[in-house]
């Protein structure tokens, strides 16, 4: 158990480097190998990154859901830290994803922002997301605003299924790359679900890591109430003790 | 301590109770027992614990440690309408809602305890806490702190509730109204309640059946 | 004593005390009016209000005015204190939870019966559709009331809760507003039914998944 703990932290740092490399790799095969789009140029290169960062996204905050359901029925404190760690991450991938998609949009639509639906289906759940940290943070007691935080998260997953419904009936367009047969070569084919791949793994590692990091704070706290309770026993046997000599 | 030996069996306890404000133990290792018929008064410094001991009791707050039993059984596991009836808390707010009349605060909070007292029934519990007939029937709203604690203790009464839970019930209250509280606790004892009063002020108390001291996170047998 | 008596109960005494105080549901009412006000400042052109702006005002007034009456749902509890005897009943805290909702949504139904004739006033429209706009207006609040009660309950236990419903509710309430809008326009421009039939469909599914998993929620978190 001890040796085991030992090595998590080398193994996280091994699974974060083995997600940086791959996605620096999948830079290099995107803009040297990959042919540019015929149509679009050197934007479509984007792409590449903006799926994988909305796959990212996608599965991160779906599992934080499931965890909050799991955690509300059955408080359970790693299933808490991985929820929690998904949340973060599946953040950080909404903002990658309204960043490149504001890029794209950019050159290939002449508009920086437009009520896409799926732009609209990432800026709400990153507020709902946002909402779900906010309110787990500003409650006076550790668990109330896990329950609370948990109850959001929970309800936010069906949702954002509707949501999803309801921007398609009311936006417009959206680049159907894939469908659509965008994917020109197999160069491209290539450096797309590569480019997945990369993205993803490195989105499991941060998650990983973010879990440890909570984990960790899990255990400084048992360890300093552990702390007062000793604190207090000793104040006690002193009080005894003075009672005893006077 | 290792908890009040009583030859009556305990109402209320609580085994190894502790309780945390981030990450520093308040209430740590406490063992108590209150058994029925038994009026127990807690004292201490400010920020000894009491509150938090009272509310940890009543089950307003999930301890971080240890567990409270109501006849033995573990609060967790009792109904919860069986909670609220049977064990009153009587803390800083009114408990009672501003813009409803003294009459319909008791009626409804006894109902909502599933015990569905007449009008004449709640006149009578009003009556005996001291409240006039015309301030029954006034707003909350506009009442002084001890008609307020006397309002609250009407419903208690109706409610008959096994184990009474006191926060400086005598706050606010003139002479005359200490000394019927201190005759309603006596009462509700001899009814074989179990009473536990944190307070500052001894002057108005029946004569306590046990002291307790709140001290360093736990509680001593000790009198003031 | 049934779940039904017991939130009969506790709804009437809300009625009762909104009835004393006067003061959530008139503040509501003079929220909404200074909504559409200030939304008419945003959208007049050359003092001619624009039509097409009605389903929208509309439907952002009743958002906004909601928060308003959710702020102070829980008001008469928290100011007695009493939260947990009012929660702790036989049945659980189902009957807290729908007369709650029910009371948002009585505040809220007041608030739309006045509200609608103003919009259609200022705004120079006609209420086309009548039937459609009503059905889809009773669906966002039912909506509302149910999420924004949970919603409530979340924040009674939170810092800065004023500033912090709105964070939790208005991206929720996105398909109800996004529908309620689009089945008003479409309404008004005497569309037929099978134009806005998604809409309405979507809005019954959100309600449907509201109205199940708000109150299962709100029992795990008052206790």
């Amino acid at each position: 158990m001890s040796a085991n703990t030992a090595n998590l932290p080398t193994r996280l740092l091994a699974g974060l480097g083995a997600g940086t490399l791959l996605c620096i790799a999948a830079l290099g095969w995107v803009f040297f190998v990959t042919p540019a789009d015929e149509n679009l140029g050197i934007v479509q290169k984007i792409f590449y990154f903006h799926v994988g960062t909305a796959f990212g996204m996608l599965l991160c905050l779906c599992a934080a859901s499931a965890a909050a359901l799991i955690d509300l029925m059955a408080p359970n404190d790693t299933i808490d830290a991985a929820g929690q760690a998904c949340t973060e991450v599946g953040m950080v991938f909404a903002l990658g994803v309204l960043t490149s998609g504001p890029l794209w949009a950019r050159k290939s639509w002449g508009t920086w922002w437009t009520w896409e639906p799926r732009l609209t289906l990432t800026l709400l759940v990153l507020l709902i997301a946002i909402a779900v940290m906010v309110l787990r943070s500003m409650a006076a007691e550790a668990q109330t605003g896990r329950r609370i935080g948990n109850a959001l998260a929970v309800l936010a997953a069906p949702v954002a299924y509707l949501i999803h419904i309801a921007v398609q009936k009311w936006g417009g367009t959206h680049p159907q790359v894939i469908q659509g047969g965008g994917i020109q070569s197999s160069d491209m084919r290539i450096a797309f679900w590569g480019s997945v791949l990369a993205l993803l793994t490195l989105g499991f590692s941060l998650v990983a890591l973010r879990m440890r990091g909570i984990r960790l704070e899990q255990r400084m706290a048992h360890l300093r109430l552990d702390l007062s309770a000793l604190e207090l026993q000793r104040a006690r046997r002193g009080v005894s003790n003075d009672a005893n000599a006077t | 301590m290792t908890g009040v030996l009583q030859s009556n069996p305990a109402r209320l306890s609580a085994r190894q109770l502790a309780w945390s404000v981030a990450d520093r133990f308040v209430l740590l290792g406490v063992d108590v027992a209150f058994a029925a018929g038994t009026l127990t008064v807690l004292w201490g410094d400010n920020g000894a614990g009491k509150s938090s001991l009272l509310d940890l009791l009543a089950g307003l707050r999930a301890p971080t440690r240890g567990e409270v039993l109501l006849d033995g059984v573990p609060v967790g596991d009792v109904h919860p309408a069986d909670l609220a009836r049977r064990l009153a808390r009587l803390g800083h707010k009114p408990g009672a809602f501003l813009d409803l009349t003294a009459h319909e605060n008791v009626k409804l909070l006894a109902t909502l305890c599933h015990v569905s007292p007449s009008d004449e029934a709640v006149r009578q519990c009003l009556d005996r806490v001291g409240l006039a007939r015309r301030d029954q029937a006034r707003v909350v709203r506009g009442f002084s702190r001890g008609m307020m604690q006397r309002t609250a203790l009407a419903r208690l009464l109706l409610t008959g509730a096994d184990v009474w839970l006191l926060d400086e019930p005598s706050t606010g209250l003139d002479a005359a109204g200490s000394r019927t509280l201190g005759l309603l606790l006596d009462e509700a004892r001899q009814r074989g309640a179990a009473v536990v009063v944190a307070t500052h002020d001894f002057s108005w108390l029946p004569k306590p059946d046990h002291w307790l001291q709140v001290r360093g996170g736990q509680l001593s047998e000790a009198q003031p | 004593m049934t779940m039904l008596r017991l939130t009969w109960l506790l709804l009437a005494k809300d009625v009762r005390i909104a009835a004393r105080s006067r003061e959530v549901l008139g503040f509501m009412l003079l929220f909404a009016m200074l909504c559409v006000v200030v939304f008419a400042f945003g959208f007049l052109r050359e003092g001619q209000a624009a039509q097409d702006q009605v389903p929208g005002v509309l439907w952002v007034t009743l958002l906004f005015t909601g928060t308003v009456g959710l702020l102070r749902l829980f008001a008469p509890e928290e100011e007695a204190g009493n939260l947990d005897l009012v929660a702790r009943t036989l049945s659980g805290t189902a009957p807290l939870f729908w007369s709650k909702a029910a009371l948002q949504l009585l505040f809220s139904g007041i608030v739309t019966a006045f509200l609608l004739p103003i919009v259609a006033v200022f705004f120079d429209a006609s209420l086309f559709g009548l039937e459609w706009i009503a059905l889809a207006l009773a669906l966002g609040l039912i909506g509302q009331a149910a999420l924004g009660t949970l919603a409530a309950a979340l924040l009674a236990q939170v810092r800065l809760r004023e500033a912090l419903l709105p964070l939790v509710l208005y991206p929720l309430l996105a398909p109800l507003v996004l529908g309620g809008v689009k089945v008003t326009a479409l309404a008004l421009t005497r569309a037929p039914y099978s134009a806005f039939s998604g809409w309405i469909e979507l809005m019954l599914a959100f309600d449907a998944v509201v109205v199940v998993l708000s109150p299962w929620l709100f029992a795990r978190v008052t206790d």
